[in-house]
């Protein structure tokens, strides 16, 4: 059975009052770790990237019931997901006062403070250099470079052109390669 | 972990160094997070149903403590019955207590609030036009031609030549009716006089002479054809006299 079919299966039980638990449970188990790492790149933190998740499958509960399925379901989580993240640095640069370069170097310091960073490997530099990039570009580059996921499904995520898409993920990369040149 | 081919060249298209890279997770996760992430989730949602339901079922403050009182009181009032507090006191008036022993004139109640609002209630006083009122100012007309008639009467009668005795009658009688006439020095005296006259002489005497100017006066102030509006019976008293001299008239003619 295809990934479409497993998921207008698990709609059509969710909508059923007997099986909405279990339906909401598989949904969980299929897409939770895809979507926590997707929040947790933007996130940095894993109490706050779980926080996130759960307010987001919260929204997602509530809201199942009237998803009008003129998008994958996958596609519908995805945007939820985006969207809280966006609302979490949101409100974080409000309750700390900051502008949008202290909020970055907040992010970035909450890199060099996981008990495994290490500046000297490549994989953190990336990461930082990740860091350095605007919120929608980092979305744009992460979804592209760890979620490989097809501009045409990006695009109907984060309702932008795929040509958009395609050079904010061109500028994205130029940058990170500079920012790990200079480092 | 490895590209998929087309976004490996696109990377390799862009940076190399990038594309280069290992792609590897370098954040760390909690042991079992994800075996217990779903179960967690589902009991917040639990929760937040179950806070929803306890928000709305708020219980005003010292509701409880005051609650057996209330109680109380209302099952009191249930119980408080005076005919059975009467029949535990004393069989014997409540074997008597709604015999009525007082009686009451037939069709009291019925007429009662009437005759109190008739007493209560002052209506207002309406103009009241009496006829005999009318009657007087005919009785000043019908007295002074009255007068003059007798005079020229008692002229006639008294004068002996033929043309002198007229002419000495027209003078005794216009000197007569004068004289007559002199005898009434005010009002009263002519009232006095005129009292003495019946209706139906004076009705008579009406009908035979007239009187030209009452007749231009109801002529013009009357419509023979529309009645004078209502309020024109209240407010003004010369409509309502005249209204009244234009019926008398009508029925004399008739």
């Amino acid at each position: 059975m295809s990934v479409q079919q497993d998921d207008k299966e698990l709609l059509y039980r969710f909508k059923n009052a007997d099986t909405k638990e279990s339906a909401f449970t598989a949904i969980l188990k299929k897409y939770q770790e895809k979507l926590y790492w997707h929040i947790r790149r933007m996130v940095i933190d894993h109490d706050d990237a779980n926080d996130v998740l759960q307010n987001m499958f919260i929204k997602v509960w509530k809201g199942l019931e009237n998803f009008r399925e003129d998008s994958q379901l996958y596609t519908w989580l995805y945007r939820i997901a985006t969207n809280e993240c966006l609302t979490f640095l949101e409100q974080q640069k409000k309750r700390n006062s900051v502008s949008l370069n202290d909020m970055e170097n907040g992010l970035e310091n909450k890199l060099r403070a996981d008990t495994n960073f290490d500046a000297n490997r490549l994989e953190w530099k990336l990461q930082l250099g990740i860091q350095q990039l605007p919120e929608k570009q980092r979305i744009v580059f992460n979804l592209r470079y760890y979620d490989e996921m097809p501009y045409e499904e990006m695009s109907r995520i984060l309702d932008t052109s795929e040509g958009a898409l395609k050079a904010s993920y061109h500028h994205a990369a130029k940058k990170i390669e500079e920012f790990i040149l200079n480092s | 972990m490895k590209f998929s081919t087309e976004i490996s060249e696109e990377l390799n298209n862009i940076s190399s160094l990038l594309a280069g890279i290992e792609k590897k997770n370098i954040f760390s996760v909690p042991d079992g997070y994800f075996d217990v992430l779903s179960i967690g989730i589902l009991k917040k949602i639990n929760n937040n149903a179950a806070e929803l339901k306890i928000d709305k079922l708020t219980v005003p403050e010292g509701y409880f403590e005051n609650l057996s009182t209330s109680i109380l009181s209302k099952i009191k009032l249930l119980h408080d019955d005076p005919a059975q507090e009467l029949r535990a006191l004393s069989p014997m008036l409540y074997s008597i207590q709604n015999e009525n022993v007082f009686e009451v004139p037939v069709g009291y109640f019925r007429n009662l609030q009437d005759d109190i609002l008739g007493k209560v209630i002052t209506k207002p006083q309406t103009k009241v036009v009496e006829i005999k009122k009318r009657n007087t100012v005919w009785k000043y007309a019908a007295a002074a031609v009255l007068t003059g008639v007798i005079g020229l009467s008692s002229l006639m009668i008294f004068n002996t030549s033929p043309q002198s005795a007229v002419s000495k009658t027209n003078e005794l009688s216009v000197s007569s009716s004068i004289q007559t006439a002199s005898q009434f020095k005010n009002e009263q005296q002519i009232n006095a006089a005129i009292a003495t006259l019946s209706d139906d002489e004076i009705i008579k005497y009406l009908e035979k002479t007239g009187n030209d100017a009452d007749n231009e006066v109801l002529t013009s102030s009357i419509d023979e054809k529309v009645l004078p509006a209502q309020k024109d019976y209240l407010l003004d008293e010369q409509t309502l006299d005249t209204y009244l001299n234009n019926i008398d008239k009508k029925g004399s003619q008739n």
